[in-house]
């Protein structure tokens, strides 16, 4: 009864093993596996890794850290204080008259040398070999997981050892060293206080360099004061601290043979490099006669130097500190009794080096920044983002380490924000693998149930635009009075309870800006006369409307054109325009995704136009960044979309790097509508690299005051088709945002994308807060009108169709 | 004063001490400018007649002790003289049982190869009873040459790279750059000093006393 009630001791790897079983005695383990794992991985597929101490079900995990409310206040004070420290780190460092380099010069620089060493991983390896057997190192190379715990436990019994200790080690988790050695009855203790508790709560490390950050005080103290018969106080953190290290230190007394890690291997002096802060693995790799370190080739690093650019840049992006506290260097056996042991292990290395869209991903010095800036982990943790390795690095090299189905459902939780990309310190496109993760796992188990049919729709401009027609004619009776969002509908909580719907309106942009053509390349009706000097006066420019502009907004598509024409350029609009596609590409359907692209790259080609300019930012980034990748395998179309690429740009970025737009050229007197500040759409600032753009549009060109937004690049967790696919996920995240514009006392928030205004202009609704929320070429248009009121003064000409 | 030059840059070395100390002092470090190996006698008995914590007190009846790592020891007899001089008893190191100090010691001493400006960390290479006495005792004292002190990480890398490359039993097996008293921020991510090794570092800097 109690396991049924707390989903826990079901056994679930026996029950899928032997799922498994049957299934292959039936019609192949493939087939199995393909109808015993859904998308997000509920049913936990028994694969060769981890000698059996593995992660519960990714349902089980997810629901869990949904509930625990203690766990996200501390992550999100976790993320916020990284995020100064690592940023006056780095700034310190490029400031100091000593110093000068900057992040994005040490990173390249990194990834450089990683990436020599993933292209010739032999030769790197052959000369650290040789260089660890001259200093008296023993060099094995595993080849499995099961094979490296086995050459440990052999070890271990040959030398009669019962006791070993270890500093932390991710490689061991992901091999399940500690569960393979405790039940061939091998104590092994902990060192690392994090690693430690939660060894004693019987978890996995839920972050990369901060194991237990998943518990606060009170848990910790629970279970030091169990582990050391002390009553502790939660309050009391620095005495659970020394209780812990009073405790430990029996055990480094005790081991005869230390386990650690490696941050890195350096070839040309065959040396092992340690990161700590607590000192641990100084005793874990001094006092036992016995040094083993378990490492990954990916360590690799050639020269002594590179690992001076490495230490630079890790604990900075760790823990903002310059260096860490213990840096320590083992070059073989320091005294003539001492052994040192190099285990390899491969355990998917090799296959990630083999695939071009996977390679970069070996360069990670796990530092744990990737989980420090992203939203979703702030909300659910490590042991659901992720499986043994968390954050978007765990998305990717799960489906590696241990197979697909185990990073099936993590994967699931990216909001494809953007933001570890720009602080990972060895430069890997962590969004874009995980995408790629994503597309294997709809290739292998198919898209969820519902939305198979959803973008089926969605991918046929006929039938869509048949049903956004239906959907704005039945949708008004339901409408709230005021007739902005939906009433709440029935059985739709989860959907709607945080954040209202929008009412679609009565008609979409295109009927009013195709002018009634059903198809070419029309004019724009005649929205506004030229007005300013720019510098695109007479140049032909292609409208793209986006969807949700098109259907709910129209107004923001009459204030673009409106824009656009007053900057003097020629407005044109393709008529054959559908949706880019981006909703099947962030749903993993490459199939319908390069559908829908092949279909918008036809007809904004046939504009012919200079630029193709859209005011919905994600589908420039679209556009513009996914397109290249997603005709990756094929040539002419990939030639194409480059092609569209370089014509493609978001409002912001045409209006000042293309027109450019004077200082004052839209000021009008101010009028007193309250604080306005700006929330950075996540992909404008991290792939458009929109940061002063914005506000040299709404400060210099409008001339208007700005309060500042608190986590301002922050994601607003809109994230395409998350918040549909994982509303309690979304809700959080759009709740630390909604707190942050609070925060700022601003009662209009301005941004550049449609989906996210849609996500915030709901959440406002839904949370009764009176903040208005626009697009900021609304803003924009408000300013326009107000420095020409003339200009617009004719009736009949202004008025918008959606009003 | 000190007009010697460190590094290929030739920064001058007062002005490492400089920033060596600006950035130790951010982390909780104590940096000592010494003359003599006397003056750091001295900081050792203010640190010993301040006792340590509880946790390592001495039997009734015994006082607190300090101990210095073997390779210091050897390397710079004079110190223990001048420790005894100033009174402060002194725990010794057995082979048989080098962990055997911890009891009612308060203060290690050893001695670094370096030190490195940049980061304020100090370079040590010596043997595993001289980091134990490292680890095991709640405060330390570092002794660095002024001389020896490096501008940046970028020399360090250099000598680390001839240190390892000396062959075997060469002190070279095993280096550690040490910046700042070990610490912790594993519970709700509060810093809390003295995880596994000293909670209070000092440096003191040879041949860099003022005037
Ligand atoms: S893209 Fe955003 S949501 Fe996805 S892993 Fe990176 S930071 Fe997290
Ligand atoms: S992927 Fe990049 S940011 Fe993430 S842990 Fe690895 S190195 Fe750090």
């Amino acid at each position: 009864m109690a396991e049924q009630e707390t989903g826990r001791g079901i056994g679930w790897g026996r029950l899928a093993a032997l799922a498994v079983a049957v299934g292959a005695a039936v019609g192949g383990a493939r087939a199995a596996r393909r109808a015993l794992t859904p998308p997000d991985g509920r049913t936990r597929v028994a694969k060769e890794d981890a000698g059996g101490h593995l992660p519960q079900p990714f349902a089980e995990r997810y629901q869990r850290a949904l509930n625990d409310d203690r766990m996200r206040a501390g992550l999100l004070r976790f993320q916020r204080n990284w995020r100064v420290g690592r940023d006056t780190a780095f700034a310190q460092y490029r400031e100091a008259e000593d110093g000068g380099k900057t992040f994005e010069a040490m990173r390249d620089e990194l990834a450089a040398t990683k990436d020599r060493v993933i292209a010739a991983p032999d030769r790197y390896f052959a000369q650290f070999k040789a260089a660890a057997e001259r200093n008296g190192a023993i060099v094995y190379e595993s080849h499995s997981a099961e094979d490296a715990n086995r050459y440990i436990a052999d070890l271990c019994d040959r030398k009669g050892i019962r006791v070993i200790d270890k500093s932390k080690s991710m490689a061991t988790e992901e091999i399940g060293l500690n569960h393979y050695l405790e039940a061939r009855g091998i104590h092994v203790a902990e060192t690392d206080l994090g690693e430690w508790l939660v060894q004693l709560s019987d978890e996995r490390p839920s972050h990369l360099i901060a194991p237990a950050v998943h518990m606060d005080r009170f848990i910790t103290a629970g279970l030091l004061s169990k582990a050391t018969g002390q009553q502790l106080e939660p309050d009391d953190i620095g005495g659970q601290v020394r209780a812990a290290r009073h405790k430990l230190r029996d055990d480094f007394l005790r081991a005869r043979l230390g386990i650690s890690g490696a941050n890195a291997i350096i070839c040309e002096t065959g040396t092992t490099m340690i990161v700590t802060n607590e000192g641990n693995a100084e005793l874990v790799t001094s006092l036992p006669d016995i040094h083993v370190v378990l490492v990954g080739r990916e360590k690799l690093l050639p020269t002594m130097a590179d690992a001076m650019t490495q230490v630079r840049l890790l604990a900075r992006s760790a823990t903002g500190q310059a260096i860490s506290v213990y840096t320590t260097f083992i070059s073989g056996p320091d005294r003539p009794e001492k052994e040192v042991h190099y285990v390899f292990v491969d355990n998917g290395r090799s296959a990630m080096a083999a695939d071009p869209a996977f390679r970069d991903a070996l360069r990670c010095i796990r530092c744990g920044a990737c989980a420090d800036v992203c939203p979703p982990y702030q909300v659910v943790g490590g042991h659901a983002f992720g499986y043994i390795y968390a954050g978007a690095i765990g998305l990717v090299n799960t489906p590696f380490h241990h197979g697909l189905a185990a990073g099936a459902g993590p994967q699931s939780l990216c909001v494809s924000c953007n933001a570890c990309a720009t602080v990972c310190p060895v430069a890997i496109d962590l969004p874009r693998q995980i995408l790629d993760v994503r597309r294997k796992v709809v290739e292998e188990y198919g898209l969820p149930w519902y939305k198979r049919p959803a973008l089926e729709l969605w991918s046929n401009a006929t039938l869509f635009d048949h049903a956004a027609r239906a959907a704005a004619k039945f949708s008004r009776p339901l409408a709230e009075p005021g007739g902005a969002f939906m009433r709440k509908l029935p059985g739709a909580g989860n959907y709607q309870r945080w954040r209202s719907l929008p009412v679609p309106a009565k008609e979409p942009a295109r009927d009013r800006l195709f002018g009634g053509e059903v198809h070419g390349t029309p004019r724009a009706p005649r929205l506004s006369p030229p007005l300013l000097q720019t510098r695109v006066t007479g140049t032909r420019v292609a409208y793209f409307i986006q969807c949700l502009t098109d259907r709910l907004y129209p107004q923001m598509a009459e204030a673009t054109v409106r824009i656009l024409q007053a900057c003097g350029a020629e407005v044109v609009v393709p008529v054959s325009q559908h949706c880019c596609g981006l909703p099947a590409f962030d749903s993993g359907d490459w199939e319908r995704a390069k559908r829908m692209a092949r279909a918008t790259i036809e007809s904004l080609e046939a504009a012919d136009a200079k630029w193709i300019v859209t005011a919905g930012a994600s589908c420039a980034v679209a556009i513009a960044h996914e397109y290249p990748h997603l005709f990756g395998d094929e040539p002419a179309w990939r030639a194409r979309a480059e092609a569209l690429a370089a014509k493609m740009l978001d409002l912001t970025s045409f209006l000042v790097r293309v027109a450019k737009l004077e200082d004052g050229a839209l000021a009008a007197p101010e009028r007193n509508v309250g604080p306005v500040t700006y929330h950075n759409f996540c992909q404008s600032y991290n792939v458009l690299k929109l940061h002063a753009e914005p506000l040299a549009l709404i400060r210099g060109v409008l001339g208007r005051d700005l309060v500042d937004l608190p986590e301002a690049n922050v994601c607003c967790g809109f994230g395409g088709s998350t918040s549909f696919d994982k509303p309690e996920l979304s809700e959080h995240i759009l709740a630390r945002k909604l707190e942050n514009v609070d925060q700022s006392g601003a009662t209009t928030l301005i941004t550049d994308n449609p989906g996210c205004i849609m996500h915030l202009r709901g959440g406002m609704d839904a949370s009764g807060r009176e903040v208005r929320v626009m697009h900021l070429v609304e803003l924009l248009d408000e300013g326009l009108r107000a420095k020409f009121p003339e200009a617009f003064a004719a009736p009949g000409r202004l008025e918008d169709a959606a009003d | 004063m000190a007009t010697a030059v460190s590094g290929e840059r030739g920064v001058a070395l007062d002005l490492l001490v400089d920033r060596l100390a600006e950035r130790t002092g951010k982390l909780g470090v104590q940096i000592h400018r010494v003359a003599t190996l006397d003056e750091v006698a001295v900081l050792a008995a203010e640190l010993v007649e301040d006792g340590g914590p509880a946790a390592f007190a001495p039997p009734a009846g015994a006082g607190w002790r300090a101990i210095i790592a073997p390779t210091l020891d050897a390397a710079s007899p004079a110190l223990r003289q001048h420790l005894t001089t100033r009174g402060v008893a002194l725990a010794e190191v057995t082979p048989d049982r080098p962990t055997g100090a911890s009891v009612g010691v308060a203060v290690g001493i050893s001695a670094a190869a370096h030190g490195v400006a940049e980061t304020g960390t100090m370079i040590v290479a010596d043997g595993l009873a001289d980091r134990l006495v490292r680890m095991l005792a709640p405060k330390h004292i570092l002794v660095v040459q002024m001389a020896d002190i490096l501008p940046s990480l970028d020399e360090a890398g250099e000598r680390l790279r001839a240190l390892t490359a000396a062959g075997p039993d060469t002190p070279g097996r095993y280096v550690s750059f040490i910046t700042g008293p070990s610490r912790t921020a594993d519970i709700e991510m509060s810093l809390t000093v003295g995880a596994h090794g000293p909670a209070e570092l000092h440096i003191a800097i040879l041949g860099a006393a003022q005037g």
